[in-house]
């Protein structure tokens, strides 16, 4: 059946009044509440041939989803409807483009103030806006306007200049989240206005920020990227987090919403150095913290030969300068650095093996049989050298990784942090091995991989899948 | 015999579709509206309508009105020694009705089909229903006031082939409908509305300003005072309907008050209201792609829309006067009458079918993607839009958002916002997805069915298995169960109402207490009336009471003119 018309038994060109008969006809025998699939597949098909028969006598929609004006057609069909409202005696009047670009204009003006009472009294005093078509021409370009522009206007603003034109909602066929994407882009504009910072100190969290904090990040961000400058401004740890949260709550997380004066550069730097992972602005940041810590123990060191250095001035005597604290120093400024790095490692590692039924991760044989393998790497080590302790350097993550994945499986509550707990495996492990005996503690350890970690495999054994 | 019954804001009434058409039964004081009014008297036993209204006044704290709009909650109202939730007073006012229809019809009511504003979500659907059950009569069939009155003006007009608006504005809700007859089909194209706004809130506008032309605070007047207050300025409103001003006196303390108000300033302070009624107006006019010009009529019905204010909105913008000769309270009662008629399957209505539609758009809650990559979550995919006819049955197919998901939370929502968090909530479900596959191979159809007694139902398939759920929407917390309906039921069983033929004695002497209260002068004359009628009561003799009830009722009828 190719026309919706020809099923309801009617010739192509006939007139919605037929149709109407038709359907009331075989409404009768189909009934809603009688015949509910019936009537579903009865009415869909009413309205294919009602839209049919409309398309033919060359009506269309009261609501168009563009504002009209444009179209000869359309026009000749508003001075129709004119025509027939003056008839009838309604005042209908639909307004120019002009004009509704001018009420959009001052609409949108009046938002950037941020006064929602007086924008709600301002759009129900207009008497143009009582007409339906005007009222729904002049919200569809006001939407328009505000994702051309992007003025800066306040959240409730926005959202009342929505409601009145009814089009927060989903019939109104705006992407929900370019809208979602603008209002955000539109308060920030308006908060980084000077005037509107209290708003912004406010959204932030007025305690953490003070207005003269919050001038200093913002300057801060907007100026162009120095590696040095920046590095030093992140010599200590708690200053990363907090310029990589600073800017994360500004945007809330949408970093492409910045405007445009804000340095992308600085930006990812910060995010970079906060992220888990090995990533080049950690790395950066690392480094000049181990420079400054070097400096820091030169600076000591200096101070521990001066006064070698005096009295050697005032005995005269040739004696060689005692060089041996220095290496001791630098050495012991090393060891955060050092330490640092295996951790960052570790985490990898961890990050890495956690899932093992995620398919996704790279090389997932070796992902699915670490343990075995850091175990088998052990007993290696242990029958090539039997007497050194470097068969616990794969044991112990292997034995730490085996029972973190059966840990995060078995949903254990957060007793305790998971990194207080890392720590405390790998201090509690030697402190074990030295009140047993070194064997004994190979065994336990080399028990405990293994078993954590096929048990964890039995238990997910429904949903492994290594092979895609 | 199946009753049709407006279970209104502020009045209720009952019909049935008779011989001659759809027919109102009247209450025991010969009035078809039964104010939607519950009071308990000392000895705890239950006052329905006018009686319990005049008891609003004297006794404001066993008494309680407007419950409508709590229906669909769980809050309760203590009345002397009994507890009610909104159902259970709903349903004693059924009660009250349905021994009206029993005694005027002679036949046993077994089923009924109520009216519901078209707005009403589908936890006050189910409120109203679990009424019909606790009031003992089986409610099947609900019908949306606009719809009803349409139906009711429509079959009484004959007018084929017509679009016509119905503007329903009563008490304590407002509903618009757009609708369309030809050849015996009367079709809903769209309805829309605001469940709280109506009568009662004009009223409190009209008290507001009262209070600040006073000085008065409206917090601070004891429940009795604020009874007395709104009564008159509730009076002074629908006179304001006809004449341009009204006076309200009333002696608050010692200090008699007269208080001026004119219809410009009325309309003037009611702009806000007036402007969230012009929402829902536009609202379905745009969903029914429908010009002003369009339409043939504008019906206005509902007792709060004979305010001339609501004529000049109408007329603002529409363009043309609404019509005015339907009896705006008794047009949705009828259409129920009618709408019983049709339940009933009776002859004379086969020619006449109703097809309606699902006022708000319902959906579940989604997560999209961003350009960025990331996910965003709380966005709201509607299944069935609002204003589709129903009954109506759509599927959308949805993916878990990850690989190798276990399980699939689906929130079902109620709303027109894009976000869910603006929408509301009306249920759950958690689907359990086969493990080993990747999410574009667990795709999910998800089926909303809703049907036209405006139940909501939601079938899950999971596409691989073929295991299907079904959601029930009964965890809401406005919602009784059967087991709770059972036992609520035996307790209201078990609470004792006047018989019916000592309804009007009760009407009476609380009229007589209601005067009692509001006007001091006239206090030691109520009072030997009072006393003498109690005697004639004690006496029994049915003759002498109808006699001196008569006689009693007009000389309050004189002393409440001359004051």
């Amino acid at each position: 059946m190719s026309s919706p018309l020809e099923w309801f038994g009617l010739p192509r060109d006939a007139d919605e009044r037929a149709l109407k008969r038709a359907y009331a006809q075989r409404l009768r025998t189909t009934r809603p509440d009688e015949n509910p699939e019936g009537f579903q597949q009865l009415h869909a098909m009413y309205q294919r041939a009602l839209a049919e028969c409309r398309s033919q006598s060359g009506e269309e929609v009261a609501f168009p989803l563009e504002p009209s004006g444009a179209s000869p057609a359309e026009a000749t069909r508003e001075q129709a409807l004119d025509a027939q409202a003056a008839d009838e005696g309604i005042v209908e009047v639909v307004p120019s483009r002009e004009q509704v670009d001018r009420l959009v204009q001052q609409a949108i003006a009046l938002a950037a103030e941020g006064d929602v009472a007086s924008l709600l009294t301002w759009l129900r005093a207009r008497p143009e806006l009582w007409s339906l078509q005007a009222k729904a021409m002049v919200g569809r370009r006001c939407v328009e306007c505000l994702f051309q522009q992007v003025p800066p206007m306040p959240g409730e603003c926005l959202q009342t200049l929505l409601a009145f034109f009814d089009l927060d909602r989903v019939q109104a066929r705006i992407d929900a989240m370019a809208l979602a994407r603008l209002s955000r882009r539109m308060r920030l504009a308006w908060e980084l206005q000077p005037c509107n910072r209290e708003a912004l100190r406010q959204r932030l969290g007025a305690t953490t920020y003070t207005p003269r904090m919050l001038q200093r990040l913002l300057d801060e961000f907007t100026r162009p990227f120095q590696r040095r400058s920046v590095c030093i401004s992140g010599t200590l740890p708690s200053m990363a987090r907090n310029r990589a949260n600073f800017i994360s709550l500004l945007c809330q997380g949408h970093y492409d919403e910045l405007p445009p004066s804000f340095d992308r550069k600085r930006i990812q730097f910060w995010k970079d150095a906060v992220q888990p992972g090995l990533t080049r602005a950690r790395m950066a940041l690392a480094l000049h913290r181990w420079l400054f810590a070097m400096s820091i123990a030169l600076l000591l060191g200096i101070g521990v030969l001066l006064p070698q250095l005096f009295d050697d001035i005032h005995s005269d005597a040739a004696a060689p300068l005692d060089l041996s604290p220095l290496p001791w120093l630098f050495g012991i400024a090393s060891v955060p650095g050092a330490i640092w790095l295996l951790w960052v490692g570790y985490m990898q590692l961890d990050a890495w093996h956690n899932h093992p039924e995620h398919i996704d991760v790279r090389w997932p044989w070796l992902n699915l049989l670490l343990v075995p393998v850091l175990c088998a790497a052990s007993v290696a080590l242990k029958l090539w050298q039997p007497d050194n302790l470097a068969f616990l350097l794969p044991l112990l993550p292997a034995a730490w990784l085996a029972l973190r994945r059966f840990w995060r499986r078995s949903a254990t509550g957060e007793w305790l942090s998971p990194n207080m707990l890392r720590v405390g495996f790998f201090l509690a492990v030697p402190t074990l091995r030295a009140l047993f005996q070194q064997d004994v503690s190979f065994l336990l350890l080399m028990a405990l991989a293994l078993i954590s970690w096929s048990w964890d495999l039995w238990r997910q054994r429904a949903e492994l899948r290594v092979v895609t | 015999m199946i009753v049709g019954i407006d279970l209104g804001t502020t009045h209720s009434l009952i019909g049935t579709y008779g011989p001659d058409g759809p027919v109102l039964f009247p209450n025991p004081l010969g009035g078809c509206l039964t104010p939607s009014v519950v009071s308990v008297d000392d000895g705890g036993h239950v006052i329905v309508g006018q009686a319990a209204r005049d008891r609003m006044v004297s006794h404001p704290e066993a008494s309680v009105a407007t419950f409508k709009r709590w229906m669909g909650t769980p809050r309760e109202t203590r009345l002397g020694p009994h507890v009610f939730r909104p159902e259970e007073l709903s349903a004693l006012i059924l009660r009250s009705l349905i021994a009206d229809a029993e005694a005027a019809s002679g036949e046993k009511v077994t089923e009924a089909v109520i009216s519901v504003p078209a707005y009403f979500s589908d936890a006050q659907r189910k409120a109203t229903r679990a009424a019909g059950e606790l009031a003992g009569i089986r409610v099947e069939r609900l019908i949306n006031e606009p719809t009803a009155a349409a139906l009711a003006y429509g079959l009484q007009e004959k007018r084929d082939g017509s679009r016509f608006l119905v503007f329903d504005l009563g008490g304590g809700t407002f509903d618009v409908s757009v609708l369309e007859m030809f050849d015996g089909v009367v079709e809903v194209h769209a309805s829309a509305g605001d469940n709280f706004l109506g009568g009662e809130d004009f009223l409190d506008v009209l008290e507001a300003a009262f209070c600040t032309d006073q000085k008065m605070d409206a917090g601070k007047l004891t429940p009795q005072e604020r009874g007395q207050l709104r009564r008159r300025l509730e009076a002074a409103k629908r006179q304001l309907g006809n004449g341009s001003e009204a006076t309200v006196e009333w002696q608050h303390g010692d200090a008699p008050i007269r208080w001026n108000i004119n219809e410009e300033r009325f309309a003037h302070l009611s702009e806000p209201l007036v402007h969230r009624l012009r929402v829902p107006l536009e609202r379905s006019m745009r969903d029914a792609n429908l010009q002003p010009t369009q339409l043939d009529e504008i019906v206005l019905v509902g007792g709060a829309s004979r305010m001339p204010l609501v004529a000049r909105l109408v007329s603002r913008m529409f363009g043309r006067l609404p019509l005015r000769h339907v009896n705006p309270d008794e047009a949705i009662a009828l259409g129920a009458c009618v709408a019983s008629g049709l339940k009933a399957r009776d002859a004379r209505l086969d020619e006449v079918i109703l097809t309606d539609v699902c006022p708000y758009t319902l959906g579940i809650e989604v997560s999209r993607q961003d350009d960025a990559g990331g996910r965003q979550q709380g966005f709201f995919a509607p299944i069935i839009h609002r204003n589709s006819t129903v009954p109506v049955s759509r599927v959308e197919t949805f993916q878990p958002v990850q690989d190798h998901q276990k399980q699939l939370e689906l929130n079902v929502y109620q709303g027109e916002n894009p976000m869910v968090e603006r929408n509301i909530k009306l249920g759950a479900l958690a689907i359990a997805l086969p493990p080993r596959r990747t999410a574009s191979e667990n795709s999910v159809d998800v089926r909303f069915t809703y049907d036209i007694n405006g139940v909501l139902q939601v079938e899950a398939t999971v596409q691989a298995t073929g295991a299907r759920h079904e959601l029930v929407l009964e965890q809401n917390p406005g919602v009784l169960d059967p087991a709770e309906i059972r036992m609520r039921l035996a307790a209201l069983d078990a609470i004792k109402i006047h018989p019916r033929d000592k309804q009007e004695n009760i009407a009476v002497l609380a009229r007589a207490e209601r005067m009692y209260e509001e006007y001091v002068a006239a206090r030691s004359q109520l009072q030997q009336w009072i006393s003498q009628f109690r005697s004639v009561l004690d006496g029994q003799d049915e003759h002498r009471i109808r006699e001196h009830r008569q006689l009693f009722g007009n000389a309050m009828d004189v002393l409440e003119t001359s004051l």
